[in-house]
């Protein structure tokens, strides 16, 4: 070797010790915002669903509701394309595109979603409660159900959007009654009307009130026409989720179907021009009217005497069956 | 040993510490560095530990085509991740280099998706396809929902460390499904030069002081010294040859010091 080489050799050695060694992995650092969804990604799943809802609203066309609504939300909106398209004065209904507040959750799994409330609408109307749901990571989120608030009824305290709600399993006995035991008997108090043992489990709600009324009301009509009233109520566990609030309570958001059956004898039956766009075939004596309806439950806190009740819901007809 | 000695072995030293440290100054690493790593994979990812790294500045990914980046919560990048080939940059093997392992994926949904250099152009003539004859130009790879934050480019995209939230994970994928090119992470690394200028500095004095010492025994300085010495003693306050004044102490001087006369008493012998 020669002498340069070794002097060129002693200098890289000599100068490798200038520089620091490269860092080296560490810790983990925390995040900042665990919530599921950030501010801005929320208000840009919000921004993207109204631009769709708006076109869709204005085409009278549920066919355009490619990505940001689905499930429900399509169903009742579609429905109500298609009445609006036959009668003069059915218009949609409004729906709120500036929100008070946006529940997000700190899922780490899906399908997940995350609710906002609107601000009142203009009519007097009740603000609106709207759910997202991301049924996979690869999804979007898509609009699927909404549903005006009772009047009367406020919405709990729920974490803010940097940390997020925690989801609650259905089962999950840290409330009382548990999100599943509150949704089915709540569906069960639907079922039996204002007489059921279950009446007391639950505070007084204008939406039930109103199914009941109807369906006295609609049953007393069929009898008298020699027919039958029947209301087919079931809840559609796998889309419910659950929230839980700030002070421990929870808000359990559930789709329900509901079917009314409404059938004469020795009659044909001749619906409503408003309803007629929805009748799928020819009424004859029996016709079905199928509802997505959307509640919100609040579970209180374990502790206090309050009783569940529901804070939002709404009765939507999708379609008419015979 | 002489100083003149002592002085040239002394500059010999610190020439060799002038030209080491001008070496090393030539030679020292600049602080800024930029790290590249190949990459074969249409995605690439970095986890929060590598972004936590002290000292990263910009990352830079390159395609051939479109990119884009994006972060996102560390399980919603990990569940996007499972249905994707991405290459993840696990940290630094050198300055020079990045360690990486690549986790390959099978797509069925986006394997009749993905780009062909044979993609057979559209038979309609007004189409985009048709005029360039160039390959589909996106991948599916689902909703952007599941990001936090984006960002776009051609060819190229480049973004600030710390505009990334701590606890995020960095993704970049190319837009048309195709591997991407690098990735590079640019970085501030401290460099130990604070010793350089100073050895320079002292190697110069050493190595002009033996300078000095050298040339000094090379040329006959005897006349300067004469001259030298002269001068000094015409600036002495006494003249050569010039007689003392009588009785000064210069006089005295000259004349030696005398011892005083004592007198001293015998032991018992009294006046």
């Amino acid at each position: 070797m020669r002498r340069a080489d070794v002097a060129t050799a002693a200098a890289v050695l000599l100068l490798a010790g200038c520089a620091s060694a490269p860092p080296v992995p560490g810790v983990t650092p925390s995040l900042e915002v665990e919530a599921a969804l950030t501010e801005s990604q929320a208000a840009a799943v919000i921004e993207a669903t109204f631009a769709e809802l708006g076109a869709a609203d204005a085409a009278r066309n549920s066919e355009l509701f490619t990505s940001r609504v689905a499930g429900n939300a399509a169903l009742v909106r579609g429905a109500e394309y298609t009445v609006a398209r036959n009668v003069a004065d059915a218009p949609v209904s409004e729906l709120p595109g500036q929100m008070q507040g946006v529940y997000v959750s700190q899922s780490a799994t899906w399908p997940r979603m995350f609710a906002a409330v609107s601000e009142p609408p203009g009519d007097g109307l009740t603000p609106v409660v709207y759910m997202w749901v991301q049924e996979s990571v690869e999804q979007p989120y898509r609009l699927v159900a909404w549903a005006h608030m009772i009047p009367g009824a406020v919405l709990p305290a729920m974490p803010g959007q940097i940390n997020g709600a925690l989801p609650l399993v259905l089962g999950d006995d840290g409330v009382d009654p548990s999100p599943r035991t509150a949704l089915e008997d709540y569906v069960e108090y639907l079922r039996q009307g204002a007489d059921s043992e279950l009446a007391s489990a639950f505070a007084p709600d204008s939406y039930s009130e109103q199914l009941f009324g109807a369906r006295d009301a609609l049953a007393t009509a069929a009898q008298g026409a020699g027919g039958a009233y029947v209301d087919t109520i079931q809840p559609d566990v796998a889309s419910t989720f659950a929230l839980a609030t700030s002070n421990g309570g929870a808000l359990v958001f559930a789709p329900i179907e509901i079917a009314s059956s409404f059938s004469v004898s020795d009659a044909t039956l001749t619906l409503s021009a408003r309803d007629a766009p929805l009748l799928e075939a020819t009424a004859t004596d029996k016709v079905t009217y199928n509802y997505r309806d959307f509640v919100v439950l609040w579970i209180p806190p374990p502790g206090q005497e309050q009783l569940p009740r529901a804070v939002a819901a709404e009765h939507q007809l999708v379609s008419i069956t015979p | 040993m002489t100083l003149r000695t002592t002085a040239i072995i002394a500059g010999a030293l610190g020439l060799l510490m002038l030209v080491a440290g001008l070496v090393a100054q030539a030679l020292r690493p600049e602080p800024a560095v930029v790290t590249k790593a190949t990459l074969d994979t249409p995605v690439v990812v970095l986890g929060p530990e590598v972004l936590a790294l002290p000292g990263l500045e910009r990352l830079a990914v390159t395609a051939t085509g479109g990119v884009v980046a994006h972060t996102a919560r560390p399980v919603d990048a990990q569940a996007w991740l499972a249905q994707h080939s991405a290459t993840v940059v696990t940290g630094y093997a050198s300055w020079e280099e990045l360690t990486t392992r690549t986790a390959a994926r099978i797509d069925p949904d986006n394997a009749s998706h993905a780009p062909s250099p044979t993609a057979e152009p559209s038979p309609s003539p007004g189409s985009d396809a048709a005029a360039t004859g160039a390959p589909k130009e996106t991948y599916e790879y689902g909703s952007d929902d599941v990001w936090r934050r984006n960002w776009t480019g051609v060819g190229r995209v480049s973004v600030a460390v710390p505009a990334i939230s701590p606890g995020e994970y960095f993704v970049a994928n190319s837009v048309d499904g195709s591997n991407l090119g690098t990735v590079e992470i640019s970085a501030q690394r401290q460099v130990n030069d604070a010793w350089i200028s100073p050895l320079i500095w002292l190697g110069t004095v050493l190595a002009i002081l033996g300078a000095l010492a050298a040339v000094s025994a090379l040329i006959d300085v005897r006349p300067v010294q004469e001259r030298v010495e002269s001068w000094t003693t015409k600036r002495s306050r006494v003249a050569v040859g010039e007689q003392p004044k009588p009785g000064s102490r210069r006089e005295r001087r000259l004349a030696g010091s005398t011892l005083p006369d004592v007198e001293v008493d015998e032991k018992g012998q009294k006046s």
